[in-house]
């Protein structure tokens, strides 16, 4: 790893991208109209993800049954081929997955607006069908699209996005490689605000540099945000004007 | 969907009736109409997405690494990843095992041998991302385009190394496609008499039995067994049915393989 | 069968409009720490954390093994956190995969194990062949909120405390020496990472929460259970006195301010430190209780300074 040069004197990253550049993102909404209720297909950089949701429906268990709102559930599939060396395990079960799962479903819990579905059950399903860095906020993402794809009623916009320290530059939207050779943190932003969902950080930060760190993740998560309207609007405009044909 | 009593009855009568009546208005032998679309996981050597109209879709990814072959028995290990089913569920279990037990006993290892004492194994991951009908046929024809747009690293070194200890190298980004001769495996479902070819999931719960038929290298192989669709409508299968199937998958299987060839 | 502990509405509503009030049951501040008590056994590493109600005991020891095959010169290191229904009827026994469960361990994890705060390097006896495995084993014995940030204490306290056998290496010989032959040494302990969990309630409805502007949000350190129960979103930040953040941790939950989230990280820094002056102290106090008759039985002459 350390013969590669992670951030240039010259301002340029392994992939060419300054500091300050997001990833290549594309999405598309409604990608699996007959598997679910509504679904999501995002690329964000080498990362392929895609959400389907189901519900809000009748759950399974009553046990599950919630009498005032709707309860969410999120099953996470990290394929075996994900990354470019196939693992060895399956990664069901297993704790980190678990913990991703967890975080969330407490993320959405609190931006869709589950007291119009009481008795319900909302089911995400996520297959990551290929990973390079910032799985988490790539999930955000897609889970965003895939339910308002679904119609269900949100506050707003949830975007994710993560963000490194190298020395002492913050360096956004990291890439796998990136992502081994710094410490990272993972935002969630709630729409156009400066509010925070989700803050994860898993290795050592100064705290002096959080702030920095923060506010870089916060506007490229407002980027994040307008890509994923546009797209959304363009996906509007496309289905009115089929609807009118 | 669930359908009730009698619109089971109805459905099996017409599906039994001569010539037969199938919902979609396709005839005994037509398949329904599938999308493929390959090549799109740059970390892996293959891969394709085949989606039928009623939703089911099936992604297999083809992924290579070296071994010795004289240390791994297994060349070719598959994978089968069903969402809604437990990975240890029969219906899984089942699935995954007559994949891997037909690909690796059908799968020419030469095509896979790379120097004298290394070959590439491959590991076929299939994910099934929602299934209607019994989705053998479409994970089948998965496989077969994933496998048919592998690339394989290209070999720069000697492919003689029994003498000498070296690990073989590759090109730094040339590829060879694998030739390799791929089994496709056909469902089918029996109703009275008829043999009808690609079950939808309504047909399958009137069914009385299914079979499965195998077709590598222009002829139909072993295995060809029975498949259990449903738990209502079961019965014996008559010798004659097998001989209509065998012969059915004689006559189709050489269209979808031009078909899927085309892609 | 875990039976989930149930707040009364009526109950639920007084707790909040207390806290609407800047009052909490327990008659703290909203940044207040409660007091830590640490109390050291007579074995090493054997350390027992209460805080307040809640009561975590943490356990290390250590027994000799063969390092993983890819990284042969590091020894090896587990944290178990099981609870069971001894701290409270809504944990199960031997299930620990519940939500609460798994991020609390996994937190634990990730500020002591995956932030190197013990020398992993240190363990390795013969590179590939034999190495230290060391174990943490927590067990929460009361539950009343916090466990997160008693049981990193205890750990922590636990890894500092704890001393494993002196070993003599010769070619492939390893000779271990009891501990009444030769004194044991202690661990390498590269940094001391202290949690402090905050939790957040939304005085208001959601809409304001996330539209509005005035962030009324209450923010209140080292919850109890009733409050931990009661309420919206939760942050754990976990600090060292080299004001490094090791970790932080807010899985989803109600949406906070930016700013007002580094404010906690400050907030978290100043308790960091006074909980790693304690620490210190608390280790120093038992060292010198231990070896109170060094001085008689030393060679040495005293020097006078």
């Amino acid at each position: 790893m350390s013969r590669l040069e992670i951030y240039s004197p010259e301002g340029l990253r392994v992939d060419g991208r300054r500091w300050n550049e997001l990833r290549r993102l594309e999405c598309s909404i409604n990608t699996h109209a007959n598997a679910s209720d509504g679904s999501s297909y995002l690329e964000q950089g080498n990362n392929k993800v895609i959400t389907l949701v189901t519900g809000p429906q009748e759950p399974k268990l009553r046990s599950q049954m919630n009498v005032t709102k709707a309860t969410i559930s999120v099953a996470l599939n990290i394929t075996r081929f994900s990354k470019i060396e196939r693992s060895k395990s399956s990664h069901k079960n297993e704790r980190r997955v678990l913990e991703m799962q967890t975080a969330l479903v407490r993320t959405f819990e609190k931006n869709v607006m589950l007291h119009l579905y009481p008795r319900t059950q909302i089911e995400i399903q996520i297959h990551v069908l290929q990973q390079d860095g910032g799985l988490m906020s790539s999930l955000i993402n897609g889970i965003t699209l895939a339910l308002i794809d679904a119609g269900i009623a949100m506050y707003d916009y949830i975007s994710g996005v993560s963000i490194g320290l190298y020395d002492t530059t913050p360096l956004l939207d990291l890439n796998s490689v990136e992502e081994n050779a710094m410490s990272s943190v993972t935002l969630g932003v709630v729409g156009k605000s400066e509010k925070l969902s989700l803050l994860l950080v898993e290795d050592k930060i100064p705290l002096d540099r959080m702030e920095s760190v923060l506010a870089i993740g916060i506007a490229g998560s407002h980027r994040i945000r307008e890509l994923m309207d546009k797209e959304l609007r363009k996906h509007g405009e496309r289905r009115l004007a089929n609807m009118s044909t | 969907m669930v359908l009730s009593v009698t619109e089971k009855s109805y459905l099996h009568e017409s599906l039994a009736s001569v010539p037969p009546a199938r919902p979609d208005g396709r005839k005994a032998d037509q398949f329904r109409p599938i999308e493929v679309f390959t090549d799109f996981l740059p970390a892996s050597n293959g891969s394709s997405k085949v989606v039928a109209s009623d939703g089911t879709e099936c992604l297999v990814s083809v992924k290579c690494k070296v071994v010795d072959h004289a240390v791994e028995e297994d060349l070719v290990v598959v994978d089968v990843d069903i969402a809604g089913h437990r990975d240890d569920s029969g219906f899984v279990q089942g699935i995954a095992s007559t994949l891997s037990k037909v690909l690796s006993t059908q799968l020419d290892r030469s095509c896979l041998r790379l120097t004298k004492k290394y070959s590439f194994k491959l590991y076929i991951d299939v994910l099934v991302l929602s299934s209607f009908s019994h989705p053998l046929t479409l994970i089948s024809f998965a496989v077969y385009s994933a496998l048919n747009s592998t690339q394989l690293p290209k070999l720069i070194s000697s492919d003689d190394d029994l003498d000498v200890a070296e690990l073989p190298t590759f090109h730094d980004y040339d590829f060879v496609k694998l030739n390799v001769s791929v089994p496709l495996l056909f469902t089918l479902a029996i109703c009275g008499k008829n043999v009808l070819v690609d079950p939808a999931s309504n047909e399958s719960d009137v069914a009385n039995n299914g079979i499965l038929v195998t077709w590598n290298n222009g002829k139909a192989t072993a295995p060809i067994r029975t498949l259990g669709l449903n738990e209502d409508y079961v019965s014996g299968v008559s010798p004659q049915s097998l001989q209509d199937s065998i012969k059915m998958i004689e006559q189709v299987a050489p269209e979808v393989l031009q078909a899927l060839g085309g892609i | 069968m875990a039976k989930e502990v149930e707040i009364p509405a009526a109950e639920s509503k007084f707790v909040i409009e207390c806290l609407r009030q800047n009052l909490r049951l327990d008659s703290r501040k909203f940044d207040e720490f409660r007091s830590v008590e640490i109390e050291l056994g007579d074995d090493y590493g054997d350390v027992t954390v209460t805080m307040g109600k809640t009561k975590v005991h943490c356990r290390i020891s250590c027994t000799i093994t063969q390092p993983y095959e890819d990284r042969p010169f590091e020894g090896l290191f587990f944290i178990s956190t099981e609870t069971s229904p001894m701290a409270g009827p809504q944990f199960e026994n031997g299930n620990n995969t519940g939500e609460d469960e798994v991020l609390c361990s996994r937190i634990i994890e990730k500020a002591v194990r995956r932030s190197g705060a013990l020398d992993v390097e240190g363990l390795c006896i013969v590179a590939g062949s034999k190495c230290w495995a060391v174990r943490a084993d927590v067990h929460f014995l009361n539950c009343d909120g916090g466990f997160i940030d008693a049981s990193c204490i205890a750990v922590m306290v636990g890894l500092l405390h704890f001393k494993k056998p002196d070993v003599s290496v010769s070619g492939e010989q390893v000779t271990i020496h009891p501990v009444d032959e030769r004194e044991p040494v202690p661990l390498g302990v590269l940094h001391v990472p202290i949690c402090v969990s905050f939790s957040f309630f939304n005085p208001e409805d959601a809409e304001e929460n996330i539209k509005g502007e005035s962030n009324s949000e209450i923010c209140i350190i080292d919850a109890t259970l009733k409050e931990e129960l009661l309420r919206d979103g939760t942050l754990t930040v976990t600090l060292n006195k080299n004001r490094e953040v090791v970790q932080v941790s807010k899985a989803g939950g109600l949406p906070m301010d930016a700013l007002t989230l580094m404010e906690c990280c400050h907030k978290a820094y100043k308790i960091t430190e006074a909980i790693t002056d304690q620490i210190n102290n608390v280790l120093k106090a038992d060292a010198t209780a231990r070896n109170q008759y060094a001085a008689i039985l030393s060679s040495e002459n005293a020097r006078e300074s």
